[in-house]
């Protein structure tokens, strides 16, 4: 098989059918990469560049004013052996994820089952619920947290007026500051409830048939059929959740005034990375902490891929 | 009462951070001054409000019409983005060919070698220093170079709601205290306010109220070698706090945390507080908070409580530097003479920044009908402080700022309980030794 090229002055070259393919083939590779050339050149200036110097940071001592110093494993040996603050922060990181998490999981699930059953005004209660998603993380939301748990808040405004007069601060006291931002995350549970609300509504109801013809009840038909066919979106809500907790920053900075006080009750990791890094200067243990934190959220994630073998069921199976 | 003879040290923290100069890495250049004409564009970068800005644009119209040959661009933002701006375009030869500095951060970039001496643009006369007090001016120095020109200074003194006072029958604390007379009269005072108010704020995670307690126990805050104040000094700080707040006093500990940098929300302005250390241009900002809020009374103030002969009504100043990069030293050195001299200029600015340190623009601003009530109020209580030499001068050293979170960090622990007051002294010396160094 043979092809002449039209309009082309060698048009007596003939070529074979494959090499005209593979000139077609060179032509659409340039074009892709040339389509592709913003995003790689981003990814590399922006992300990619970025994150190696970082890497290369972190076994420095650099304070931004003068030339990095080559220090080695000095940054992480500081941090593990004798940096109480970094402790104090991983404490705090993962109590914040080990409540909230299952707790948006809970809320959102119980939320989602309740609106799945086709109540009226359904549209309204989900536009409702999902607004604190939207809003939740934003500064404004933070200042308005501090005015309801201070000690003259509207919580205690609101005890004080039902006959429990009281002036505790909430947010300024060690043992209830973080529950405060637990709480603004647990109220933030309708993103996750929209996409349970989604997967309920992709259970085939003939499972439910069959199981109630089988006798099952409400509880059992819960256990049995919903939570393993919602598994790979408990899964995906886990995951993201996990992954927000980690990098939580905006109402922690806001309530404690950037000090992850009182005490460092509040010190999230990525707080005291950003305090060690535009507070202090000291670049190369601020990069040291991003890498730390990126092999923790790396093997934390790597955790739940595991277990997702075990207990997630994709229907597939 | 003991009487005491308050008087200047306005080496303190010079002499103290000089050594941290010397072996850091170069700082200030000893080149001649340059000479030329006034002319070219050059930035000015401060850091406040739009009304400030506002004023910055009006002296820097006078600045035009006097050089027409020179335009200044003016570079404003919040003071904590402005802090944290500030060392990311150090590290990139970008700062404004004049800056804003503080004496409390100062140090930093003079240290590193970014900003310029400015020893001999004072001395060839582009940078008249002639109506600026010695003392206001060692705010700037960093071992014997002047890297900054004082512009507005502020003092550390105790203030308190005169009405507060008066209501609950005690006598106005005076200028002659000890710590401890401060807290038996504390107590008095106690005792007499209504529910609900406490009869000081609690200041116990302040450095610059740490300053004045160091200082007025006779010490130095910071030499060579880092902190150059014993443990024990701090310890009893600490617990002077921890006592106050137990006894109901002070304010708890957890009311800290609910303050947000803001004067008009501290809890003197809300009437939540009847004293306080603070500095001198923050009480006509209370009083005026104090009279929105429906609780008018006076702000008044006197010295700090101090143990020793030494004056501890701790003085630090913002102002103006060069830095090294600066492409029109010339203009730069005119713009930071007229900021700082010029009576015009300082009509126009009003002392928003500090109190104006220029004696001259001090008189041009007490004769003024159109001067605030209280910037003349201000200049007033500062000019007494300065001609009783009841001043005392810090400069602070590079990891101020680490060294302040890492004291209210501290403080708390120890208040809440969470960890012994030894333990937090000595977490906050081996802090100390890392921010320090």
């Amino acid at each position: 098989m043979t092809a002449t090229i039209p309009g082309d002055a060698t048009a007596n070259i003939v070529l074979p059918k494959n090499k005209r393919g593979a000139s077609r083939r060179r032509r659409e590779n340039i074009a892709g990469y040339a389509f592709m050339l913003p995003w790689m050149l981003g990814f590399v200036l922006i992300v990619g560049g970025p994150v190696v110097v970082s890497l290369y940071l972190s076994f420095t001592d650099y304070s931004i004013l003068g030339d990095p110093e080559w220090i080695g494993l000095e940054n992480y040996e500081r941090m593990f052996t004798s940096d109480p603050r970094f402790w104090a922060a991983l404490r705090v990181t993962f109590t914040y994820l080990i409540v909230s998490v299952p707790l948006v999981q809970v809320f959102a699930l119980f939320l989602a089952t309740v609106l799945n059953r086709g109540i009226r005004g359904l549209t309204v209660y989900r536009a409702l619920f999902y607004v604190p998603s939207l809003i939740g993380g934003s500064v404004a939301i933070a200042i308005l947290w501090r005015f309801i748990f201070q000690s003259d808040g509207l919580l205690n405004n609101f005890l004080t007026a039902i006959g429990i007069p009281t002036d505790y601060s909430w947010i300024g006291t060690p043992s209830t500051a973080l529950s405060t931002l637990i709480l603004l995350n647990v109220w933030q549970f309708g993103a996750a409830m929209i996409i349970y609300l989604a997967g309920l509504r992709q259970v085939p109801t003939e499972l439910y048939e069959a199981a109630t013809m089988d006798g099952a009840g409400v509880w059992r038909k819960f256990i049995s059929i919903t939570l393993p066919m919602l598994s790979p979106i408990i899964f995906f809500n886990v995951l993201m959740n996990i992954v927000a907790a980690f990098q939580a920053f905006n109402t922690a900075y806001v309530v404690s005034n950037g000090t992850g006080g009182p005490a460092d009750s509040t010190l999230f990791y990525t707080l005291y990375l950003y305090q060690r890094g535009f507070v202090d200067f000291d670049m190369g243990y601020a990069s040291a902490l991003g890498w730390v934190l990126l092999i923790i959220s790396g093997g934390v994630a790597a955790l739940l891929f595991w277990l997702s073998r075990r207990v997630v069921f994709y229907g597939d199976e | 009462m003991s009487m005491k003879i308050r008087r200047t040290s306005a080496v303190l923290g010079t002499v103290a951070v000089g050594a941290l100069a010397l072996s850091a890495c170069g700082g200030g250049s000893a080149a001649p001054a340059p000479t030329g004409e006034v002319e070219g564009e050059i930035s000015y970068s401060f850091w406040g409000s739009p009304t400030r800005a506002e004023k910055v644009d009006a002296v820097i119209d006078l600045f035009e019409t006097e050089f027409p040959d020179a335009s200044v661009s003016a570079e404003v933002a919040e003071y904590y983005a402005y802090v944290e701006r500030l060392t990311v375009r150090a590290a990139g030869d970008d700062l404004a060919c004049t800056t804003g500095m503080q004496s409390t951060f100062f140090a930093t970039y003079a240290d590193n070698g970014v900003l310029l001496a400015l020893d001999d643009l004072i001395a060839s006369g582009q940078i008249d220093t002639t109506d600026i007090p010695e003392d206001l001016m060692a705010a700037g120095q960093i071992d014997g170079k002047q890297y900054m020109i004082p512009t507005g200074t502020f003092v550390r003194l105790l203030a308190y709601n005169e009405e507060l006072v008066k209501g609950a029958g005690v006598d106005a604390p005076d200028d002659d205290m000890t710590w401890e007379d401060w807290a038996d009269w504390l107590h008095d005072l106690q005792g007499g306010l209504p529910e609900g108010v406490y009869a000081a704020e609690n200041d116990g995670g302040l450095m610059f109220t740490l300053t004045s307690w160091v200082i007025g126990h006779g010490e130095t805050m910071f030499d060579e070698d880092g902190l150059a104040f014993s443990k024990e000094t701090l310890a009893d700080y600490f617990q002077y706090w921890i006592d106050l707040a137990d006894d109901g006093v002070a304010m708890p500990p957890a009311s800290i945390p609910e303050q947000n940098g803001s004067l008009e929300l501290t809890p003197i302005a809300l009437g939540k507080a009847a004293t306080g250390t603070r500095d001198i241009p923050h009480l006509f900002i209370m009083e005026q908070a104090l009279a929105g809020n429906g609780k008018p009374s006076a702000v008044k103030s006197v010295s700090m409580p101090s143990e020793s002969d030494e004056s501890a009504n701790v003085l630090g100043s913002n102002g103006i530097s060069i830095p090294e990069s600066c492409d029109n030293v010339v203009t730069a050195a005119a713009f930071t003479d007229f900021f700082a001299n010029d009576p015009a200029a300082g009509l126009a600015f009003q002392s928003d920044n500090g109190i104006v340190t220029n004696t001259a623009v001090q008189d041009a601003l007490l004769e003024d009908a159109e001067t605030p009530e209280g910037v003349k109020r201000n200049i007033t209580t500062l000019r007494a402080l300065t001609d009783a030499g009841d001043l005392t001068t810090s400069t602070y050293p590079e990891g101020l700022a680490t060294l302040s979170t890492e004291l209210l960090r501290l403080y708390q622990s120890a208040a809440f309980g969470e960890i012994s007051v030894d333990d937090a002294v000595n977490e906050f010396f081996t802090s100390a030794e890392s921010a320090l160094n």
